[in-house]
């Protein structure tokens, strides 16, 4: 009996055994692929190792913007977590003795790496609530696990307190770490831009990416998955940075490595280098670029008026000056940003405007390049035509004034041709000549010229100004001299010189050197009428009693231009007429045209061209200097 | 005369049994060097933990004990069991009130605080119970109504005390002892068969008014270990798939990925057989059951030739305790059963586990080696 009981104990034993023998088969045997994958699935990892984003360059190779590795303070959630109360005011206080600051800001500092991390987090939990793609229980339920998850993560990286620390701060604070857990010294690419103002709205700033954007482009950026962003990442906000971010995206590194139960890694199975974005050489010449820059930045210290200037090359459509004054400096621009835009200060002439592509203002008497074409292409108007200026012009119950009318001396410029009008810049001779060619002829070319159209320059936010059709007689006396509700940009006041200067093409203006460009328009101005506008433009400048000739003329270049003083209603205390320059040089042979605005700054050939004589001045000794250089060149060549 | 003895005992020795035992703490060393390495980055180890050489210290030592039990006959014992007994259940009391626990799971009391380690009464207390029963039962020929509800008792009064720390796993190792030993010692199968049932019944009052919410938690992760991914599901799911990947043959002593890239945690201790499982395959686990139905059938083979009552039903009892907590912690390890919480005997690293499975063995032999000359007859066996 009692035998025969272990026997069935023994058989008992036997059969949880062969139980657990069953199951092992199942497991390792039949399903051991499936336990396989499980494992691959949960040990090897995908890391995406980010890409230096391109530089941007200037023609001459001068570098405008790149990134840089910087030393950077950060703190780890993790371990600052792991800190009582008293730690955390030393940790406080050592920080803030390394960095020069008070432990208030550092402790802010600190806190604000929190709420950061907090926000994302709820951001991404606000997603999947409202993603409805399951049932509100389950998708709270997800939604509490990734948030466990995601914080869990983001409390394991290091996250930047300070960034550009100088060497001597790293060297503390990685000395001081061991005694202060969660502070880490690290490197990370900073975006910045070694020559700080210049052409810095051209240039354009970048900025953390938006939610929209992390969300658009989390997974794939235009079709291309290495270019995805994600919240470490930088966008362009503004000027070349935007138009070009995906361009100077570079691409990130995948690296697939197997991970050990702690997330380290430890063999690597494949490994894609990250690759620099692509560099964006500007057709900016930065020789030009400060001179113009210079010059606005005196008038704006002088007399408060802030302005722009443009310059191109008008064979090939390069822009080799964007100024736009006030600027800013893109590498301090976050600290800046509250002064910037102060409306109190330095706000108030808003330097974050890139007035040369995205302002436009009354064009003035520019205007009557235009309304001579109008005029010499209806055949109203010829060289010979005369009219005669006594200072004011009557129609119907309207007065309109010459600019030199003052009302003590009732004096005119008599009567004159064309040539001599476009040298003086005579009001009346060109309302009668406008209302001659007749408002919707004025309206045609000025369309033809470019205006109330973007120019479709490679940057983004350009204005397209406004153009009007007059209704009556009245308007059209107003738009023959550029005023009445006619808004111009300088970029676009630059491509009307620029059509004189190209024998009537209408090239489109672009910063990126190997930008697509289409082949230009034609204006359709005949030969005549070009004629008469280089030379009526030639003697402004190079004539005793033309516009320009007093402030503008200089023996380094000769070169044409149009002066123009819009009557413009205050802002603020900003109050005169806007001062335009349009011209080309050299005169009889163009390279270049260009444009300048000085807001409120009077009258146009006092106030805009000595920044266009400054800017040709610059352009010939640069060409001068080349010549010399290719002579030196030549000459070394034939010694050899 | 003490030559004669001697010579006799060694001619009674069981050398099977002892070589099973052997072979398994060479595994079991092997294996928890193999586990005790902890990988940092790039595979480079950050630390090794010392713990192989400490598990041959002890199994050294244990055999040491396993020798020495076997030189007193069994049989003086007899007179102490109940002392014995009294002594466990005032220790089981004890560590409820100044026993500390792991320091993970606070308000968990289970060992005893000695000057040189820790003391866990639960396992004296399984012996204990082992033994008391042994010697309830030994001259009760066909044990009635009265007699399971005093071996019930002895052995539920430990177990509710062990649940109270709370172990699940020690104390589920109580439950078969006394339905075994009643089943050997001749209880009628029926009246077994209604208690196992009323102890059936019981499992959903015991679910929604003895079990923490932590062993609730664990039961429900052992359904659903993915619905518990960062916390109870994660031991689940990771040693399921240690397991699993395995395959027939293993990856290899010391390569195993689950093992080496710290995904397993208990790894050297409780969930030493997912390692090994892992490394050595289906085939080591073939091995490794091979192994331990040895032990059990030389056990139950011991108790099978020895006539004296108290001596078999207590190596019953002994091979129950062992052969309950080998399915326990292999089941747990491949996803037949929660985690409780239990060691693997003679593997798992762990000097008192390691002690109180040679105590187990010791037992066993000694019984074996001590032949008693009974004077009966069959008449005498149970009928």
């Amino acid at each position: 009996m009692f035998n025969i009981r272990l026997k069935v104990v023994a058989a008992f034993v036997f059969l949880m055994m062969g139980a657990v023998i069953a199951r092992l088969g199942y497991m390792q045997i039949l399903r051991c692929e499936y336990y396989r994958e499980e494992g691959r699935k949960r040990q090897v990892k995908d890391f995406s190792v980010p890409a230096p984003r391109g530089s941007i360059v200037a023609r001459d190779g001068t570098v405008l913007a790149e990134d840089m590795p910087m030393l950077s303070i950060s703190v780890v959630c993790r371990d600052f977590n792991t800190l009582s109360m008293e730690d955390v005011q030393t940790w406080y206080a050592t920080l803030a003795d390394i960095m020069g600051d008070s432990p208030e800001n550092v402790a802010g500092r600190v806190q604000a790496v929190y709420s950061g991390i907090e926000a994302r987090i709820e951001w991404y939990r606000n997603y999947t609530l409202n993603s409805g793609k399951d049932t509100p229980l389950r998708l709270t339920q997800k939604a509490d696990r990734d948030a466990k998850n995601r914080r869990k993560d983001e409390y394991s990286q290091k996250q930047p307190l300070y960034v550009g620390v100088t060497w001597q701060q790293a060297v503390r604070a990685e000395a001081a770490s061991p005694d202060l857990p969660g502070l880490a010294v690290d490197e990370r690419m900073v975006r910045t831009y070694p020559m700080g103002e210049l052409a810095c709205h051209a240039i354009g700033y970048v900025r953390e990416p938006t939610q929209d954007e992390l969300d658009m482009y989390g997974d794939e950026y235009n079709g291309d998955e290495l270019k995805h962003v994600d919240q470490f990442d930088v966008m362009g906000a503004t000027g070349i940075e935007k138009q070009y971010n995906f361009n100077l995206k570079g691409s990130r590194g995948e690296l697939k490595a197997m991970v050990n139960a702690h997330g380290q890694k430890q063999v690597i199975l494949s490994d894609i280098q990250p690759q620099i974005g692509t560099t964006i050489t500007l057709a900016i010449d930065p020789i030009l670029q400060s001179v113009a820059e210079n010059g606005l930045q005196q008038i704006l210290n002088s007399e408060n008026h802030p302005g722009a200037a443009v310059c191109m090359d008008v064979r090939t459509g390069e822009v080799l000056v964007l100024a736009s004054c006030p600027g800013y400096n893109p590498n301090t621009f976050s600290q800046d940003y509250a002064a910037l835009t102060d409306a109190a200060g330095l706000g108030k002439y808003h330097p974050l405007r890139n007035r040369a592509v995205s302002a436009a203002y009354p064009l003035g008497s520019v205007f009557k390049i235009i309304t001579t074409t109008a005029g010499m292409e209806s055949h109203t108007l010829f060289p010979s035509t005369c009219y005669t200026c006594e200072g004011i012009f009557h129609l119907g119950r309207g007065e309109y004034r010459c600019s030199i009318w003052n009302p003590t001396q009732r004096v005119g410029h008599g009567t004159i041709d064309l040539l001599t009008a476009l040298k003086k810049s005579c009001n009346i001779y060109f309302y009668n000549a406008g209302l001659k060619a007749g408002g919707d002829n004025l309206n045609l070319w000025a369309r033809r010229y470019g205006l109330g159209a973007p120019t479709g320059i490679d940057l983004p936010g350009e204005t397209s100004g406004n153009l009007p059709m007059p209704g009556h007689p009245g308007d059209t006396i107003n738009l023959s001299i550029g005023q009445g509700s006619l808004l111009v940009s300088p970029l676009q006041a630059c491509r009307i010189a620029a059509a004189v200067a190209t024998g009537g093409k209408l090239i489109t203006p672009h910063l990126y050197r190997n930008a697509a460009v289409s082949q230009p328009d034609s204006v359709g101005i005949s030969k005549s009428t070009l004629e008469a506008l280089r030379e009526g433009m030639y003697k402004a400048v190079n004539e005793q009693g033309g516009t320009a000739y007093t402030m503008g003329r200089t023996d380094a270049m000769e070169y044409a231009g149009k002066t123009g003083t819009a009557q413009a209603p205050p802002e603020g205390d900003q109050r005169g007429d806007h001062a335009w320059f349009a011209g080309f040089a050299p005169s009889d042979n163009p390279e270049i045209a260009f444009a300048i605005v000085v807001e409120h700054g009077g009258h146009g050939g006092t106030a805009s061209a000595p920044v266009a004589k400054a800017i040709v001045e610059a352009y010939a000794a640069e060409k001068a200097g080349l010549a010399t250089a290719a002579a030196g060149t030549v000459a070394g060549t034939v010694n050899q | 005369m003490k030559f004669e003895s001697a010579k006799n005992s060694l001619r009674n020795f069981d050398y099977l049994l002892f070589a099973a035992v052997a072979a398994l703490v060479t595994i079991g060393i092997a294996f928890i060097d193999s586990a005790s390495v902890r990988s940092g980055e790039w595979g480079q180890v950050i630390e090794k933990r010392g713990f192989a050489e400490m598990q041959f210290k002890w199994a050294l030592i244990s055999v040491g004990v396993f020798f020495a039990l076997l030189v007193p006959r069994y049989t003086r014992f007899k007179s102490l069991v109940f002392p014995f007994f009294v002594l466990t259940v005032m220790l089981l009391v004890y560590v409820l009130f100044y026993g500390v626990g792991p320091a993970r799971s606070p308000g968990v009391r289970r060992w005893i605080q000695l000057p040189s380690g820790y003391l866990q009464p639960s396992q004296l207390a399984e012996v204990a119970v082992a033994l008391i029963l042994a010697r309830y039962l030994m001259y009760r020929r066909s044990p009635g109504l009265k007699d399971m509800i005093v071996v019930f008792a002895l052995a539920g009064l430990p177990m509710l005390l062990v649940l109270k720390q709370p172990d699940l796993g020690t104390a589920l190792l109580f439950a078969p002892l006394p339905l075994v030993m009643l089943f050997v010692a001749g209880a009628r199968v029926w009246y077994l068969l209604t208690v196992v049932g009323a102890g059936l019944a019981a499992i959903p009052t015991f679910w929604i008014f003895a079990m923490k919410d932590y062993q609730k938690m664990r039961f429900l992760a052992w359904l659903q270990p993915e619905k518990f991914l960062q916390d109870e599901g994660w031991q689940y799911i990771h040693s399921r798939i240690a397991v699993g990947s395995g395959g027939l043959f293993g990856k290899g002593l010391g390569h195993g990925t689950q093992n080496t890239l710290n995904y397993l945690s208990e790894r050297h201790t409780d969930f030493i057989f997912s390692v090994i499982l892992e490394e050595w395959g289906f085939v080591g686990a073939l091995l490794l059951v091979f192994l331990y139905l040895i032990i059990v059938f030389c056990g139950l083979g011991i108790a099978a030739r020895t006539r004296e009552p108290f001596g078999r039903l207590l190596v019953v009892g002994v091979v129950t305790l062992l052969a309950t907590q080998v399915f326990v912690n292999m089941g747990m390890n491949i996803g037949l059963m929660p985690i409780t919480g239990l060691t693997l005997p003679f593997i798992s690293y762990g000097g008192s586990s390691l002690l109180a499975s040679f105590f187990a063995v010791g037992i066993m032999m000694n019984v074996a080696v001590h032949p008693v000359v009974v004077l009966s007859g069959e008449s005498y066996q149970l009928s």
